[in-house]
This record gives structure tokens, sequence and C-alpha cells, in this order.
């Protein structure tokens, strides 16, 4: 009775470990991991972003939809940039890159949030948006191809997985 | 003429019915990042969902009575419990995704963030509950979800390259950026969002309530082996209008906002505005359907009096148990976590529940006892083992698989 007991809080245990693993396995990402993920991130998020400002000036979705998918956008964006700001970087190279990825981040966040203040609010004007959603896409694009390239250098990487506060 | 009405209704309820939270979250983003390379676990998906739908249909016109009071009968209080715990914590967590998926689909109609939706989507599903016949909210949901086929509408509009597709489809595997284990991850989502626990306790519950006799078995079906199939194709439509539109730009689904782009893309407002009524009214029928769920399930296994066809005085716990799970679904989208996060666990935890759901279910149809000349046949039998294995490779692997790729990211 007792070791059946013993066995039944042991799979609890167990099966409590295993949903608690997911997410700190997850924040045991290497910054290079998490850099790419930002920028992955952040380039699906300015891309939905380019989409739907585009289907807004053709008049083919609804400025409550439209609004909706910018909001989600940016809350995107700023997920990846906290993810970024709360990994610390293990050399000088992952320091820079950390602050590229950063800038770019913000450059679309910047980008979004100006396409949501003309749909929203008439702020400025929407088709002045899209050189700016563009210009943040094709530098995310950019930095992705770098951030890609880094994480797959073994040269670049350090000797074990710097930690992320994330 | 009025039988043909009612198959066809059957029909097309089925296949309104058949897309969920879920098939729309986890089409579009397998869609998004993989093309249609994991069709084929949708349709092994739909072959399996439909060979122990009609099972469990069976056994309850058949014997009479519905899945959860026979398995704890026929398979004892604590196997019962152990089946009831895991459908019933899946289930409620179903219903979390679904009253979610409301307040998401309410969003894009409005604007105005979920978390203001998510009371009036539970009271909604509350009131109807409460309030509606069993067939009628049965029938509405259904038909209003026959708007999502706006998605192969617009998969058609979109003009794609219908030989890249095929060769997406027919050459399984995954893009050279993607992990083969985030691959394996998705198809796993994807078969658990296809054979979710919930549409076959609904589907047996739901024989009682509308007093399935042996005469309603062939109905029952065509239903089942019509309705399904279909929609089957429409999450692969979804699928299929994320591959065209989203992965191309590199636009990884992780919101509903994003899973009508394609739609609007292709069609405009109006295409728009019927995708927008489809999600509503599947997640809406869905979260009918699941809270139902979560009432049937703990009723049938206790004894407690049960069934829409009972005034609410009569099943008083029935009813105060579904009043109770649409709480705890509100508390936890009350903590502000994403519903479509929600909705990615709950896919993956059910595929880990499978083997609970359907062994039982497997069991029962061979009884002769509870289904005289109606038990399976062998080659029933045959397949519903196969897909048991099937079921039970999935839900060893859903864990180690979401901990590995860390949840698909």
């Amino acid at each position: 009775m007792q070791a059946s007991r013993r066995s039944r809080a042991a799979s609890a245990a167990a099966s409590a470990a295993l949903v608690l693993a997911v997410p700190l396995l997850a924040g045991c990402a290497s910054p290079e991991a998490t850099f790419e993920a930002a920028v992955g991130q952040g380039v699906a998020a300015t891309e939905t972003a380019r989409l739907v400002v585009d289907q807004q000036l053709d008049e083919r979705t609804f400025t409550t939809t439209a609004l909706a998918t910018l909001g989600d956008a940016r809350r995107e964006l700023v997920a990846a940039s906290g993810q970024v700001a709360g990994t610390d970087a293990a050399s000088e190279a992952e320091s820079e890159t950390r602050t590229e990825v950063l800038d770019a981040l913000d450059a679309a966040l910047d980008a979004v949030n100006a396409a949501r203040d003309a749909m929203a609010s008439g702020v400025g004007s929407l088709e002045a948006v899209v050189p700016q959603l563009d210009a943040a896409a094709d530098g995310l694009t950019a930095l992705e191809q770098t951030v890609d390239a880094d994480a797959d250098s073994p040269a670049d990487s350090p000797a074990g997985p710097a930690g992320s506060d994330g | 003429m009025s039988k043909l009405f009612a198959v066809a209704l059957g029909i097309l309820t089925a296949i309104g019915g058949f897309v969920d939270i879920g098939d729309l979250v986890t089409n579009a983003v397998v869609g998004s990042r993989f093309g249609m390379s994991l069709a084929w676990v949708v349709l092994i998906g739909v072959v399996g969902i439909c060979i122990y739908a009609q099972m469990s249909g069976r056994v309850a016109a058949v014997s009479g009575r519905a899945t959860f009071e026979i398995i704890r009968e026929r398979l004892g209080p604590r196997a019962g419990l152990a089946n009831l715990a895991a459908s019933f914590l899946i289930n409620l967590l179903t219903v979390t995704a679904e009253i979610g998926g409301v307040a998401l689909a309410l969003q894009l109609a409005t604007s105005v963030a979920p978390g203001w939706w998510i009371p009036v989507a539970a009271f909604g599903v509350w009131i109807v509950i409460w309030r509606a016949r069993f067939k009628l909210l049965e029938n509405v949901t259904g038909l209003l979800g026959l708007t999502l086929i706006v998605f192969a509408v617009a998969l058609f509009m979109l003009s794609p390259d219908w030989g890249q597709l095929a060769g997406q489809a027919l050459q399984p595997g995954p893009p050279s950026d993607e992990p083969v284990a985030t691959y394996w991850f998705y198809a796993v989502a994807l078969f658990g969002a296809a054979m979710t626990p919930y549409e076959v306790f609904f589907f047996s519950s739901g024989a009682i309530e509308e007093q399935w006799t042996k005469q309603d078995l062939a109905k029952s079906r065509l239903n089942v082996l019509v309705g399904f199939p279909l929609g089957g194709l429409l999450s692969l439509a979804i699928a299929g209008c994320a591959a065209v539109v989203l992965l191309p730009q590199a636009i990884d689904v992780t919101s509903l906002s994003q899973v009508v782009l394609p739609v609007a893309e292709a069609g405009g407002k109006v295409a728009l505005a019927f995708v927008i009524v489809g999600i509503l009214a599947a997640t809406f029928g869905a979260a009918l359907e699941t809270t139902l769920s979560s009432g049937y399930t703990l009723a049938q296994y206790f004894g407690w009096s049960w069934g829409k066809f009972r005034k609410p005085a009569k099943a008083a716990r029935f009813h105060l148990s579904m009043i109770i799970a649409l709480l705890i679904a509100v508390a936890i989208l009350a903590t502000g976590v994403d519903p479509i996060l929600v909705t990615e666990y709950s896919v993956v935890f059910s595929a880990v529940a499978l083997p609970l759901t359907y062994l039982p279910i497997l069991i029962i149809a061979n009884d002769r006892e509870y289904m005289g000349d109606e038990v399976n046949g062998r080659a029933m039998n045959f397949v519903g083992q196969v897909y048991l294995v099937i079921i039970l490779a999935a839900a060893i692997a859903a864990i180690p698989l979401l901990i590995v790729t860390g949840a698909g990211a």
C-alpha cells in the first residue's frame, strides 16, 4: 500500500518536473540561439505588419482586424526585445550582436507603432509608414543571415552555454 | 425527403463542427513553417477519428448508454478514474483554449482586447447551454462553421503552384531550416488536434441526447464518414493558405490574426467577414461541446443525472460542474496567458491522453454483453489496433518532443 503511494507520489513528481522542465530548458538556450530566435520572431512580426498595412491600403481588410494584427505584431516584437535584452553576452562579439539585434527590433517596433497610430488615430499617413516597415523588415532579414551564420559557426561559441535571464 | 434533409444536415454540421481552435491554429502554424509536408498527419488523424467516433457512436446507439458510464462499469472504478482524470484535465485545457479562441475572434471583429471578451464568451457559452436545445446549439454552430469553407475558396483564389503544394505533401520531411525534432513535434500536435478526445465523448453523449437507436447507425456512419473527411479537407485548406501566403514571407504563425491574413489577401473584406464568422462559430461551437463534455464525463463517471434533454433542475450537478469548468477556464485566461499558447499545449497534451480515451472504446466495442451482434468485425478491430499503436507512439513521443524542441520553438 505504502509502495503504491510512493509510486504515485513519484509519478506525480515526475509529471510536475516534466512540465517545469519545458520553460527551464527553453531558458537555457545559448545567446546565439536566443538572438537567432528573436530575429526570426522580429522578421515574422514585421512582415505580418507589412502585409496587413498593404491590405489596409488596398481596402482588403477591416480596420478592426488590421489593428488587432498590428497589436499582435507589436506584442511579438516587445517579447523578442525582452528576450534579447535579458541575455548575458559572453564575449565582445556577442555584445555587439545583441546591440545590433536590439536596434533592429526597436526600428521594427517604431514602424509598427507608427502604422498603428496612423490607422487608429490618423497620426501621420499610412502610406508614409510603408517605407519604414520595408526598411525595418529588410534590416532584420539581413541581420537574420548574420546571426544564422554566427549560430552555425562553432568558433564563435563560448565554451559552455551562457545563461539567459529570460 | 425529411430523412434526406436530416442526413444532409448531419453531414453539414459534422463538416462545420470538425474544425476548432486547435485545428485552426495548428494547421496554420504547420502550413507557415512546413508547407504541406505534414498533410499526411491530417489524413491519418481524420481516418483515426472517423474509426473511433463511429465506434463510440455505435456503442451509444446499441447499448443506450454513453462511453464513460460503460468504461467505469466494464473496467472498474480505478481504471475509469484514470481515464476520467486524464480526459477531464485535457478537456478543461481545451475549454480554456476555445473560450480564448472566441475572445480572439471577437477581437478580430472589434479590435477590443480579448481580455474584455473572455467573460462575455464564457457567459454566452453558459447561457446557451442552459437555455438552448441540444439539436439547436449543435446545428446552428455547425452550419455557421461551414463559412470556414472560405479557406478552400481563398486557396483557389490565390492561384497557387499546385504542383509545388502537391510536391510538399508527397515528400514528407522538414524543410532545411527546421530541425527534425520540431517537425515530429508538430506531427504529434497535428495528430492530437485531429483526434481530440472531447470529440468522441461529445459524439457518444450526443447520441444519447438525440436518443439514437440501431436504426440511426447508418445515418451516424454517414455523418462521420462523409462529414469528418470533408472537415479534414478544410484543415488542409487552412494549412495550404498559410503555405502559399505566409511561408514565403517567413511569417511563422503565433496569433489568430495571422491565420486570417491569407483569406483577406485572396478575397478581401467579404472573405474576411466570412472567415471571422466561421472562426467565431467554430470556436463557440467547440466551447459548447467541450463544456458539455466536462459535464458529461464527470456525471457519467459518478452516476449523476445528466443530459440536455433533462431540465437543469433535474441534472443540477451536471450543470454545476459545467459552470465550474467555465469559471476555471476564465480564471486561467485571466492570468493573461496567451490563448494560442494554451491551444498549442492542449493539442500536445491531448496526444498524451489519447490511449486512455481510445483503448476503453475499443475494448467495449468488442464486448458482446453490451454490443450484442454489433461488436467490431475483424477488419475494424485490425484497423482499430493499428491506430492504437500509432496513438501510443504519439503519446509516448509527445512530452520528450515538447521538451527537446522547447514546445516547437
